[in-house]
């Protein structure tokens, strides 16, 4: 008897360490995840997940302007961050999402005072689902009108320019300080 | 308490992890650009070695010999773990700085060293003597490549945020190098030469 588990003491040994150890990360696990939660705002939360409906935590630099978004397991999806520039009426500001450094993931519009009928027509003419999945090279592959990519709508191009430009205005200054 | 004492003293400068035993190259040259990273390269691998060898020692008489190694992997990697949700929590700027680095101390040749050669055969006392003289050991050397590194790099000293100073003449005009791989090298040798020099360090 005192035989066998001499022979079996150092697997048994191994097993009850990582026995405890996962334990222990479990519970690290769970401290950490309380801890990074208190530190969420939840209106910001419910507004990234309008891009990445799997946005669980976030990370602002203040420095840099960049949200950095997580999944639940803490794994970077992507970034976020304002632009805005001027369509016809109003200053238009957005929040775009992207997935990594060469892709858009998705835009949202924050603020906009535009005539309805103008910014109606861009709903209508699906304007907005032309960011989805757009690469970020098409935003400074020109700046000419409308860069290369994103088709204005016709009759609303002062207000679809608005878009492009705040677009580009929250991207192309912080690719840099993606990781 | 001499035995501390020395101890504690030995892992400072006659045997330095970095100057000396040359050991734990990899993170010594990656992160000491600035001195933020160093400072939380240091705080985080003090946190593991001395939590690890703590537990290493205290668990010494228990661990058997043939499992020994995944052992310590085990923990090690536990405590490293536990260092990066930590970091996460409370300075992600860090955290984020320090990227894959952070996690690499899991298989640091240094932590793993100093718990086999050391913590697993000596008593609890000496071997948190050995983990702090190693942090401090270690610590002091990244501060000092960092100190240079920033200063020449950048031309200026930045701490969490504050400019502590600019070198004049360099604040406009840094030498760009000394923040790029090959300056840690530089600097790194450099300072070598200056200890050897001035015969603070024997044997190198």
């Amino acid at each position: 008897m005192i035989n066998v588990l001499k022979k079996y003491y150092p697997v048994c040994f191994l097993i009850v360490v990582i026995l405890v150890c996962s334990a222990l990360l479990m519970g690290a696990d769970k401290i950490n995840r309380t801890v990074l939660e208190s530190q969420q705002d939840p209106a910001t939360v419910a507004l990234l997940q309008q891009i990445f409906p799997s946005a669980t935590f976030y990370r602002y630099s203040v420095d840099t302007g960049i949200y950095t978004i997580y999944d639940s397991s803490r794994h970077k999806i992507g970034y976020a961050m304002y632009g805005a520039d001027n369509g016809y009426r109003s200053k238009i500001t957005v929040l775009a999402g992207l997935k990594d450094k060469e892709t858009i993931k998705n835009i949202i519009v924050i603020s906009q005072f535009e005539d309805d009928a103008y910014w109606e027509r861009l709903i209508k003419n699906k304007f907005f689902d032309q960011f989805i999945e757009l690469p970020v090279e098409e935003c400074y592959s020109s700046y000419s009108w409308l860069p290369g990519g994103v088709d204005a709508v016709s009759g609303s191009t002062y207000s679809s320019r608005g878009v492009t430009n705040a677009v580009r205005d929250a991207i192309l200054d912080k690719l840099e300080y993606l990781d | 308490m001499s035995g501390f004492s020395n101890q504690f003293k030995k892992g400072i400068l006659i045997s330095n992890p970095v100057f000396v035993l040359a050991l734990s190259m990899c993170p010594v040259l990656a992160v000491t650009d600035t001195l933020d990273k160093a400072l939380g390269m240091s705080g985080a691998f003090a946190l593991v070695i001395i939590a690890s060898n703590l537990l290493i020692s205290l668990l010494r008489k228990t661990i058997p010999d043939m499992v020994r190694i995944p052992v310590f992997l085990i923990i090690i990697a536990t405590f490293v773990s536990i260092v990066e949700m930590l970091f996460q929590a409370y300075i992600p700027t860090i955290y984020s700085a320090l990227g894959i680095y952070l996690s690499l101390l899991a298989v640091n040749c240094l932590v793993l060293g100093r718990a086999e050669a050391f913590a697993s055969k000596n008593r609890v006392s000496d071997s948190l003597a050995d983990a702090l003289g190693m942090s401090i050991g270690f610590c002091l050397a990244l501060i000092l490549i960092s100190f240079f590194r920033e200063l020449l790099g950048k031309g200026s000293i930045t701490l969490f945020g504050n400019e502590l100073f600019t070198l004049p003449g360099l604040g406009n005009n840094p030498i760009y190098i000394f923040s790029m791989s090959i300056g840690a090298f530089l600097v790194m040798g450099l300072l070598l030469a200056f200890f050897k020099w001035i015969g603070v360090i024997k044997d190198v």
